[in-house]
């Protein structure tokens, strides 16, 4: 990971303390703040289901407010702001959230400083959890472990999501990535809160850590708060840049799974190469010409031309250099569903796209960037991502560098991409 | 040019133009100075729940899903489809069709009059032909499907199936693979010319634009048109609900619920003044911070997916708690139980202060979003009030209309408990 600071005249990122950078992206059009604290750490086996229980348990509360309904009662005094926590994945990292979202202070009738209130707020139930004798109380973790578990067991319930998960974990097995960001139900049962204090400890000590504050606030308060929070801990072993490495795959794999389901879901994962900002532009418009539109080769040929499904489109995990297809079809016809999509990506392998669907794809993925300039969710998501991945480029930058992208590149990234895992999930047999 | 009528909040420091023009289409202006998109909106007040209706002296019956089926098909013109012409300028469209809307969007960055111009252009040109109309089947079959294999989508419609006896509203959006094969060229043209309308629509665009370029291009590409009226014919519904619980059994790890409660609907101010106490309503009787979502929490009744919302259109209303539980009729029970007590003892008065906030809170903060704003907008009007009349009626609540809301909502005799349980 680089840490390098980036000052613009809209973006603010610095260091205030060790391995904390904080962000300020003031924008006076919102109406609304947000506070994210990001809590990145390598993604293993063994810690998974340990991380991903911190933010709900820590969202409990805290000394001052030491259970959910009184911090929640303050929240709604507060206009109802939401102060939550979630787990996520991003490349080989697990990355753990905290964040508040508040009216903007000038909206409050009541004149408050909602802001500042939150800031103490989300800054107490990370630093200063609700405890009882030390550490985090008995009930507040066995609530937690059956929640996780419930939604660990909940992916079933989404056969897309499920589908993904699946298809992860199968091609992915021996990296990482393909770790659930959740962990695994036989993990969780066996967290106790003590071991879940040392990894309450750990999280705050080693993680790399990236704050935004995101809204038409004012920074100063917010920034001297989590500096000085973050000064009261021992920072050491701080987690620096690690990742399993992009593989080639050896041969094809073919997975096929069958749950009681109407629809089959298709979905493939191919590896491509993300080794510097200009092959992952290249890759990216590649994916979209391919199937991130619905002008794209999946979308015309797939759906439109043939009728087999409702969705079929490509997308690019960048932090992983994975191209991922995912389509809803009929099982019966899955070996031409199958064939089509191989095909439209041996079309642009070989250089037969139009230039119109060059420069489409070049302005579909423009107008996608520049919109992320009009939302705190996806300012903040845009650049936790890109400073994750050492990329420091602003939506603008990052647009203009793929309108430059010419085609003999998109042809080289394309051809640096090959199958991987197909994964089919289908309906029962007949008897089954 | 064009006379705008300004509707302004103080309260958010936000305004929307409003302007009718000759042909009868309204349109909504919503400015917004510093964003980078543009996001437009062209509806007609015709969705699902549409399928019987009196035009031109006739009384009609069309098969359902077929104002959902006419979304996807106007997509399309002799020409190519409009997907492709949108490709040149950038912009990411879309459409949608829900139970008394459709609507077509875009949001662009740039070039936004090409793209406007796209949008009313293709959506005032129908083209239908037996060939074009049969290759859809495939695709909306397939996204039939898709919502049938989603438990979240089958526990909602289960649910309107126990509380609705008439009412379409319980009709699938997008209908069955059996009733859109039904759907022919001549029966979209009937329907595209009873709906399609411009009286019948409107054009709501959020973003930093010059409204002038709006009316200009709406001159250029809106054609004349001569009003026509459409009336929906909906049978009557009783009070009454059709079962009191329903189950069906689908693929999932952790049972599925939705507990709905039928209410009478309405349309104009008194529209707006239900859904704003409602939602401050149903913040006391189970937001985060209420007693009741306590008990159920810490005992494991529900987990941190629950959901509380008002869901109301034209012509329907309920109140619909959902979420994951292992035990959903103890959740309904316990609702019941707490409702009972908060009709008989009455609402504390500082939770009321506290939840009223948080509803004005919530609601301020969707004018960050200039797609939120073309959308609500759609919303609203199609029910005949705004987006700031419910602000309002949030920010100047009392205690009594609420309690008075709460007395009238929850009553044993009108909900219905809607279950998805794993495959035994």
């Amino acid at each position: 990971m680089r840490m390098e600071d980036k000052v613009t005249d809209r973006i603010k990122r610095k260091n205030i303390g060790k391995g904390v950078n904080f962000t300020v992206i003031r924008d006076e059009k919102f109406k609304q703040n947000l506070i994210s604290v990001y809590f990145i750490m390598p993604l293993a086996r063994e810690t998974a289901s340990a991380n991903a229980m911190l933010p709900l348990l820590l969202k409990h509360g805290s000394r001052e407010y030491p259970d959910m309904t009184a911090l929640n009662r303050r929240l709604n005094e507060l206009y109802g702001a939401r102060l939550d926590g979630s787990t996520h994945k991003r490349g080989d990292y697990q990355i753990m959230a905290l964040f508040c979202e508040c009216l903007g202070d000038n909206y409050a009738f009541g004149g408050e400083k909602v802001l500042e209130s939150c800031a103490n707020l989300l800054k107490s139930v990370i630093f200063d959890p609700a405890f009882e004798n030390g550490t985090f109380r008995e009930k507040d973790v066995a609530i937690e472990k059956r929640n996780l578990i419930d939604q660990i067991d909940s992916v079933l319930n989404d056969k897309r999501q499920y589908a993904l998960v699946k298809l992860k974990e199968t091609m992915c097995k021996d990296e990482a990535y393909g770790i659930f960001e959740l962990g695994r139900r036989e993990d969780v049962e066996k967290l106790t809160p003590d071991k879940l204090y040392n990894a309450w400890k750990t999280m705050l000590s080693s993680a790399a850590v990236e704050i935004f504050l995101v809204g038409p606030g004012n920074a100063d308060y917010v920034e001297k708060s989590f500096a000085d929070a973050f000064s009261n801990i021992d920072r050491t072993n701080i987690v620096s840049a690690s990742s399993d490495g992009i593989k080639k795959p050896e041969k094809v794999n073919t997975v096929v799974e069958r749950l009681p389901v109407t629809q089959a879901k298709l979905v493939m994962g191919l590896r491509g190469s993300v080794a510097a900002p200009d092959n992952t532009d290249a890759l990216h418009l590649a994916t979209v010409i391919l199937g991130g539109s619905p002008h794209s080769k999946l979308f015309a040929n797939v759906r439109e031309k043939m009728s087999l499904c409702y969705y079929c489109l490509s997308y690019l995990d960048k932090q992983k250099g994975i191209v991922f297809i995912d389509s809803g079809i009929e099982e019966s016809n899955y070996e031409k569903a199958r064939g089509e999509i191989l095909r439209q990506l041996d079309e642009l392998k070989a250089g037969n796209f139009s230039d119109d669907e060059m420069k489409n794809a070049k302005l579909y993925l423009q107008n996608a960037l520049m919109q992320v300039e009009d939302s705190l969710d996806s300012l903040m998501g845009y650049y936790l991502a890109q400073f994750i991945s050492g990329d420091t480029r602003a939506p603008k930058e990052m647009a203009d560098a793929i309108m430059k992208v010419t085609r003999d590149e998109v042809i080289k990234a394309a051809n640096g991409v090959s199958l991987d895992t197909v994964y089919l999930l289908a309906g029962l047999k007949e008897g089954e | 040019m064009a006379e705008f009528k300004e509707i302004k909040s103080d309260r958010l420091n936000e305004k929307i133009l409003y302007t009718r023009h000759k042909s009868g289409l309204d349109i909504y202006i919503a400015p917004k100075a510093g964003y980078s998109s543009q996001y437009a909106i062209f509806g007609t007040k015709y969705g699902s729940i549409d399928n019987h209706f009196r035009f031109e002296g006739e009384d009609i019956t069309v098969p359902e899903g077929i104002a959902h089926y006419l979304e996807h098909k106007l997509f399309e013109s002799e020409d190519g489809d409009a997907f492709s012409r949108y490709a040149k300028t950038g912009a990411s469209a879309n459409a949608y069709t829900s139970f008394d809307k459709t609507c077509y969007l875009f949001s662009s960055t740039s070039r936004f009059k090409e793209s406007l111009e796209i949008l009313l252009d293709f959506v005032q040109h129908p083209y239908f032909t037996e060939q074009t109309v049969k290759k859809e089947q495939g695709i909306i079959g397939q996204e039939i499907k898709m919502y049938d294999d989603s438990p979240d989508w089958r526990v909602f419609f289960n649910l309107l199936g126990a509380l609705y006896h008439n009412h379409p509203v319980k009709i699938d959006i997008a209908g069955t693979v059996e009733s859109i094969s039904r759907i022919t060229p001549e029966l979209l043209y009937k329907c595209y010319g009873a709906f399609y309308n411009l009286s019948n629509m409107l054009l709501c665009v959020s973003g930093d634009i010059d409204p002038n370029d709006v009316i200009e291009v709406v001159d250029r590409v809106i054609k004349d048109n001569e009003p026509k009226k459409v009336e929906s014919i909906f049978d009557p519904e009783p009070d009454t609900i059709v079962k009191p619980r329903t189950e069906q059994q689908l693929s999932v790890s952790v049972p599925l619920f939705n507990f709905g409660f039928k209410d009478k609907p309405a349309l104009g101010k008194e529209a707006a003044r239900k859904e704003a106490l409602t939602d401050i309503v149903l913040e006391v009787v189970c937001g985060e911070a209420s007693p009741l979502y306590r008990r159920l929490y810490d005992s494991g009744l529900i987990n941190a997916n629950f959901s509380k919302q008002y869901f109301s259109g034209r012509s329907f209303a309920s109140v619909i708690f959902g979420g994951e539980s292992h035990y959903p009729d103890k959740v309904a029970d316990e609702i019941i139980k707490e409702t009972n007590r908060l009709k008989k003892e009455g609402m504390n008065k500082d939770d009321f202060e506290a939840a009223k906030r948080t509803v004005y809170g919530r609601l301020a903060v969707t004018f960050d979003s200039v797609e939120n704003i073309a959308n609500n907008i759609a919303a609203c009007r199609f029910m005949d009030y705004l987006p700031f009349d419910v602000i309002d009626e949030a920010a100047n609540a009392e205690y009594n209309s609420a309690q008075e809301r709460l007395n009238e909502i929850f009553s044993e005799e009108r909900c219905a408990l809607s279950v998805i349980s794993p495959i035994k």
